[in-house]
């Protein structure tokens, strides 16, 4: 008797503890997306301005429920990191990813740590999920206008895994009678005929350019698909050495930039009377980094609503309020911010000169380093020999090389 | 009879539960991960994880560098901490000294001993502008990096396997070098008839510590020459590491299992190098 109502005792108990797990249902509509912001920190102003858009999504689609976590990229947050990998890699990670690129994050820090430290290479894992369907059936897509080489560079295999937020390229800014490098087809002439000419302002800025990073420079050095390298140790060679003579002979303290890219801001468009360049490659390209792109998970839960929610960055008016890294990848939003038929003609049309779109790896941002080394050296006074030079060469050539292979 | 073989069974159940959660099935999990593709729900894809790994020129190069430590280190490391081991056997002056010079580098951080090798041999380094005169040759990243991983790995490890070969020694009874003596043995001879023959069980687990040493040897080439080393350097762990970064878990399934095969393998022709060598004796 002591024995079957023990039993019925533990059965009640079970039946309990089994009911609390039951709720009215009320939880069962609401829909949850994990996002994770990485590059930035919560106190940035992309932060800020990403909770702005994100407070209004969720006035709009209040059955989203939407957890964010943000991922600095910082030395302190290695532990982090790698958990978030680990999580990713067993399918337990984020729904949608926006990213800033390595390297444009304002505090650089020795071995900083990447959530994607290659974005290609996390896209041939098969973390990320194909858009297509989703590009495919959304009414609003042609209203972003994204730009064209920005997108091709988020695909794969002819399959769009990687959404561009934000581009940035070499546009030079300088007042109208400044030297004209329209004719010059590679960075190195550019170089060259400032280093020739008596433009110091111009001088002053491509040294700027050069020194502040390797996003100043960019170079579609990886071909990930077509497994290439795509410039030959030649070309670092004659860089390094026209930077480390351009650096020789610019008093760097003495004339700074007028205005670079950046941070996008209105107030860098707004004087008159100036010139807008966008300067060629090392190999002749007119390229841009991609300074921030969105993804959805390939394990998401509702993968088109990861893409409904990353889609709305890529809206005007959300483009504009940004403050991405680089400019607006909506054409529309770059335009219709800027005032002055003058400035918006000249920057769309540099805008449209874009032929080639490139993800910053390590690769890139080594070349930066070195470089950067390379002008340093100049600057200090010390003896730059053809030797240093080659050195410089080989050892970019040799880290994207093992990017690419390995 | 059978209450006392459940009563084992019980016994090892605990450890036989740990070896299962956390070995045996992360294990099998692995394995399942080498042969398919994608994130959370995988796809099966049969041998394709396999054959890409075979054409990527990263890996093989991590296979050949690895393998070449190994051949080398681990030999360099039995003989001279041997030798060493033999050495300290004997009374002479200074014997304290050197037993001890040889355990401090135990103590020392990696990251120290890092920074002393970019110390001495970065580009500015002391080997340069001290011993060289100026030359300008940038030894962590040249062929030199292998030998300078090599040196540190002999360095850090000597006093560890001397200690086991020392306590070893120890262990062989006096008696019969004494008896041999008598016999009108030479040093040779002792060596060759009682050392030898009665070290081989130390000798063989100090293998099996050098080679666990050898793959901890990573630590010191990645400190040294970061994600992407010289080519010399580049071991199978810094292959692993930078998939790891590229989120590529199908990849380092893919070389986990090789890896264990292989070391199934050395594992496989020690059991069976045992098992000749027992029935030899009789």
């Amino acid at each position: 008797m002591l024995v079957s109502r023990r039993i019925l005792f533990l059965v009640a108990v079970l039946g309990m503890t089994a009911l609390t797990g039951c709720s009215d249902g009320s939880d069962d509509q609401q829909k949850e997306l994990k996002v994770c912001v990485s590059g930035c920190d919560r106190t940035s102003t992309f932060f800020s301005e990403f909770e702005t858009i994100l407070s209004e999504y969720k006035r709009e689609h209040s059955d989203v429920k939407i957890d964010v976590d943000v991922i600095s990229e910082k030395t302190s947050d290695e532990a982090r990191i790698k958990q978030l990998k680990t999580d990713i890699m067993s399918g337990k990670g984020p729904d949608v990813f926006i990213v800033q690129s390595p390297g444009l994050s304002t505090v650089q820090e020795e071995n900083q740590n990447y959530l994607f430290a290659n974005a290609g290479k996390a896209v041939e894992s098969g973390v990320f999920g194909n858009l297509d369907k989703y590009i495919k059936e959304d009414q609003q897509w042609e209203t972003y206008a994204v730009c064209e080489e920005a997108l091709k560079a988020g695909s794969y295999q002819e399959h769009q895994y990687l959404l561009p937020l934000s581009i940035d390229f070499p546009l030079l800014i300088q007042r109208e009678e400044a030297t004209d490098f329209s004719e010059m087809e590679t960075f190195v002439q550019c170089l060259e005929v400032v280093e020739n000419g008596g433009d110091r302002s111009a001088k002053s800025e491509l040294y700027g350019l050069a020194s502040r990073s390797a996003r100043w420079l960019p170079e579609d050095a990886l071909d990930q698909e077509k497994q290439k390298i795509l410039f030959g140790k030649d070309t670092y060679l004659q860089l390094s050495k026209q930077l480390s003579l351009l650096a020789d002979h610019t008093d760097a303290a003495e004339e700074t930039a007028l205005s670079g890219p950046g941070v996008f801001a209105k107030s860098t468009f707004e004087e008159a009377g100036l010139d807008y360049q966008l300067l060629p490659t090392m190999s002749g390209d007119k390229a841009a980094f991609i300074g921030s792109y969105g993804a959805v998970s390939a394990n998401a839960s509702d993968r088109e609503l990861g893409y409904d929610f990353l889609s709305c960055f890529l809206e005007e008016q959300n483009q504009t309020r940004l403050q991405l890294e680089g400019y607006p990848v909506n054409r529309n939003a770059l335009l219709s911010y800027l005032e002055g038929k003058e400035a918006k003609d000249a920057v769309a049309a540099c805008y449209d000169d874009i032929t080639a779109c490139v993800f910053m790896t390590e690769g890139s941002l080594t070349a930066g380093e070195k470089i950067r080394a390379v002008m340093s050296q100049a600057i200090s006074g010390e003896a730059y020999s053809d030797k240093d030079a080659e050195q410089t060469a080989e050892e970019i050539y040799k880290k994207y090389e093992m990017i690419l292979k390995e | 009879m059978r209450n006392k073989k459940n009563g084992g069974l019980l016994l090892a159940f605990p450890a036989l539960t740990g070896f299962s959660v956390f070995y045996l099935i992360p294990f099998f999990i692995t394995v399942w991960y080498s042969f398919s593709f994608g994130i959370g729900t995988r796809e099966f894809v049969g041998l394709d994880n396999y054959r890409m790994i075979w054409k990527n020129d990263m890996f093989l190069l991590a296979v050949r560098n690895t393998l070449r430590f190994f051949v080398l280190s681990i030999p360099l490391i039995l003989v001279v901490s041997f030798l060493l081991a033999l050495l300290f056997q004997l009374n002479f002056k200074g014997r304290r000294f050197g037993q001890l010079s040889f355990f401090y580098p135990l103590m020392i951080p990696v990251a120290s001993i890092v920074m002393v090798v970019r110390l001495l041999f970065s580009k500015q380094g002391m080997l340069n502008t001290i011993f060289l005169q100026g030359a300008d040759t940038d030894w962590i990243h040249s062929e030199w990096a292998f030998w300078i991983l090599i040196a540190l790995f002999l360095w850090k490890n000597t006093g560890y396997h001397i200690l086991i070969f020392f306590s070893g020694l120890q262990m062989i009874p006096k008696q019969y070098y004494e008896e041999a003596r008598l016999d009108g043995a030479g040093a040779y001879r002792c060596f060759a008839s009682i050392t030898f023959p009665l070290m081989k069980p130390v000798i063989g687990l100090n293998f099996l510590l050098a080679m666990m040493n050898g793959f901890k040897c990573f630590r010191e080439a990645f400190l040294i020459g970061g994600t992407h080393p010289h080519d010399s350097i580049y071991l199978l762990q810094h292959f692993m590491n930078n998939n790891f970064e590229n989120l590529n878990y199908q990849r380092i399934a893919v070389v986990s299992v090789l890896l264990f095969l292989s070391v199934a393998c050395v594992a496989l022709l020690g059991a069976v190098l045992v098992s000749v060598e027992r029935r030899r004796e009789g």
